[in-house]
């Protein structure tokens, strides 16, 4: 069991490291528990955001869609474009060199990581098919 | 055929941009090209829909022979390293060999003699292989037993990659029935892409075990 002393001393060592103090740091810190980033909406970037009313738009203006469907045509772009990156972050990482396999250590979080992207996939190919769903009225 | 989606010249780009895919240090982009290319020839979209699942077609289709690719590697990379295991400590006994098959054999520990060995064996370099293949039979089961060891220690990521190509063939043709059921044709067979020699890949384990 900790004994008294060393709890006081532990709380002590803690107080003098309470994280980043510096914003690079803190912007650093920040980003620790983000892995691929695909859960974060589109609505939470503004250049994406703005990517996607301009898309929108156009399909909108040169075709039959909704506004709904063309919504969700540019949204599901955007996120199989997003999918795809992800995909390409993890692996040039983690596959330097195929032959050697350096940074292979790093391999089974990888594997894990890349996994995780089928969950996106589908639902990016699901919205895709919705929007295809307006264009022909079949929904709204 | 559904052309109703005009693709004007800022989203043409945007779809562009969008079928292009990172490449790994030992993919060449001409491949990429090339297997789009036949795509699009095979396909002929002509809309944005069509093109966008065009894309996702040739990408699914690069995938599957990417994680094929890496799968053969990561089992063959292991079992260099498992076969130089086993045949590590009979070295002592067979000094005379490697001296014969590897001139830089003094310059290494006894593992890494191993392994080179191995890779001049997997390799079936012309001079080397008869002796080492002759040793690697004389010592029984070896082959085997680093097999053995490669499933048991390594199953979690082989398996790992055995789905990653599974969700890569179920995203193709997801996509590909996509493609058909937009035009209102029946799905047609994959056998245009199998002949652009992606349906397989070197079998990992090819020859080791004969």
């Amino acid at each position: 069991m900790t004994s008294h002393r060393k709890r006081l001393s532990n709380r002590k060592n803690a107080k003098r490291s309470t994280g980043p103090k510096t914003p690079e740091g803190k912007l650093r810190a920040s980003r620790n528990a983000l892995a691929h980033g695909l859960s974060i909406p589109i609505s939470y970037s503004q250049s994406l955001t703005q990517e996607r009313q301009d898309l929108a738009r156009h399909f909108q203006e040169t075709s039959r869609l909704t506004p709904e469907g063309a919504l969700e045509l540019a949204s599901s772009l955007i996120a199989m474009r997003r999918i795809r990156q992800a995909e390409g972050r993890i692996l040039t990482s983690t596959f330097r060199n195929t032959w050697l396999l350096d940074g292979a250590e790093g391999l089974p979080h990888a594997l894990k990581m890349l996994m995780a992207l089928k969950r996106y996939r589908r639902e990016a190919g699901a919205q895709f098919r919705r929007s295809h769903a307006y264009l022909t009225n079949k929904v709204g | 055929m559904s052309e109703v989606v005009i693709m004007g010249s800022e989203v043409s780009q945007f779809v562009a941009d969008f079928g292009k895919i990172p490449l790994l240090p030992d993919e060449a982009a001409a491949d990429f090209d090339a297997l789009r290319l036949d795509v699009f020839g095979e396909l002929n979209p002509k809309d944005v829909f069509e093109t966008v699942l065009a894309h996702e077609i040739v990408s699914h289709l690069w995938s599957e022979k990417r994680y094929r690719r890496l799968r053969d590697h990561f089992v063959r990379s292991k079992l260099i390293d498992a076969l130089a295991r086993q045949l590590e400590p009979y070295l002592s006994l067979h000094i005379g060999l490697l001296k014969k098959v590897d001139a830089y054999a003094g310059y290494y520990d006894d593992f890494h003699r191993a392994r080179r060995l191995v890779i001049l064996w997997l390799t079936k370099d012309s001079q080397a292989f008869k002796p080492i293949d002759a040793l690697i039979k004389s010592l029984g089961g070896i082959v085997h037993d680093a097999v053995a060891h490669i499933h048991g220690a390594h199953i979690s990521e082989i398996s790992a990659f055995e789905a990653l190509i599974r969700e890569a063939i179920r995203s193709r043709n997801q996509s590909l029935a996509d493609f058909f059921k937009l035009r209102g044709e029946k799905k047609k067979s994959l056998t245009p892409f199998n002949a652009l020699g992606l349906a397989g890949g070197d079998p990992p384990l090819e020859g080791v075990l004969s």
